[in-house]
């Protein structure tokens, strides 16, 4: 989480400032908004919901955090209403999951299969916190601790969530994911 | 982030068991492999102009509460004043009804006339004449009070402005 951003710029309100900010954390961002099953514009929608809680709320940073986790406490505060707010939108379109293999590349497109495809559907049926957290852990990478942080709740709160996620996950793909070695899914 | 490896070792299933190993590398290289999702140019900007509208439909809204609890606070002010007012009026207009004051008018005129009137013949003609005045007296205090509380009234509002039903011109300004 590399941070060369000014703060003082960014507290200004200054328009450059706030586009490194965004530039910086839109993929963990719009990869909440992903986990959350957010499709298409609604991302892009969610997405700026966030980043204008962030520029709204920005003079109120005290620097107590880094400045990702106080952007990604947003980011998981905002997602989940955003998500509420558009379910019913949602649920009246039509399945865009197509969309994102239509965007990827050759190469992406070939190291996808159904397993992961179910993987993602799975993640996206989780409890919306499981769900942020699954995100944040396995696709970010990001630790623990970071991740208590910014759900403001005890480390140990998120090993339960990770703990009870994966055994969500366990009972959901349980039936159609017959465990293989570790890559094996990218053979198809 | 960088003690993500730490970290996971604290909610990694036991490495005893093989199948709850496999399912957590799967999860893992499953959900890294997710393509991300393609970011719109022009967030920032996005981002900008909702959070500048937001800002803007709060302050509309905040200044059409404050009209209207202004409004509201006026109308019952004024309201307040009138009743006080029917009170003192209604008051008075009991007491003269009653003859209270015409009691009190006849106990000054007969302290005015034992105190002035010394000529016996003029004395009947100088009660009647105090009578009047100190009843024209009376009235006129009650009056006196009742426009006193008025004026206190109006002062009170001028200060907060005038009474504009739910702040029309509040709004009016702020565009």
């Amino acid at each position: 989480m590399d941070e060369n951003l000014d703060l003082a710029a960014l507290r200004r309100g200054d328009p450059r400032a706030f586009e490194g900010l965004v530039r910086q954390h839109q993929p963990v961002v719009l990869g909440l908004c992903q986990s959350m099953g957010l499709r298409g514009p609604d991302i892009d929608d969610a997405a700026a919901e966030v980043f204008a809680a962030v520029f709204r709320s920005i003079g109120n940073f005290e620097g107590r955090s880094a400045l990702g986790t106080w952007v990604y406490r947003i980011a998981c505060r905002v997602i989940p209403k955003a998500r509420r707010k558009y379910r019913a939108r949602a649920s009246e379109q039509p399945d865009d999951q197509q969309a994102d293999v239509d965007q990827a590349t050759p190469l992406e497109q070939s190291e996808r299969n159904e397993v992961h495809e179910r993987v993602w559907s799975a993640v996206e049926s989780l409890e919306e916190r499981s769900a942020l957290v699954v995100e944040m852990h396995y696709r970010r990478g990001i630790g623990v601790d970071e991740i208590a942080e910014v759900l403001q709740c005890p480390p140990g709160t998120v090993k339960t969530l990770l703990f009870r996620a994966r055994a969500r996950l366990k009972e959901i793909l349980g039936k159609h994911v017959t465990l293989r070695e570790p890559g094996a899914g990218r053979d198809q | 982030m960088n003690d993500a490896s730490s970290n996971l070792r604290n909610d990694q299933p036991s490495p005893g068991d093989p199948d709850d190993a496999r399912f957590e590398e799967l999860l893992r290289i499953a959900i890294k492999a997710r393509p991300e999702s393609a970011a719109p140019f022009d967030l920032a900007a996005r981002a900008m102009k909702l959070a500048r509208a937001e800002d803007r439909a709060h302050a509309i809204d905040h200044t059409r509460r404050l009209a209207r609890q202004r409004w509201w606070a006026q109308l019952s002010g004024l309201a307040a004043a009138m009743l006080i007012v029917a009170m003192i009026a209604g008051a008075a207009h009991r007491m003269w009804s009653r003859g209270d004051i015409a009691a009190l008018t006849s106990t000054d005129s007969a302290d005015t006339s034992t105190s002035t009137a010394t000529d016996a013949d003029s004395s009947s003609a100088t009660a009647t004449s105090t009578s009047t005045s100190t009843t024209t007296n009376t009235i006129a205090i009650v009056f006196v009070a009742e426009l006193l509380v008025l004026a206190v009234v109006l002062m009170s509002i001028s200060r907060t402005g005038p009474i504009t039903p739910f702040g029309a011109e509040a709004l009016a300004g702020f565009w």
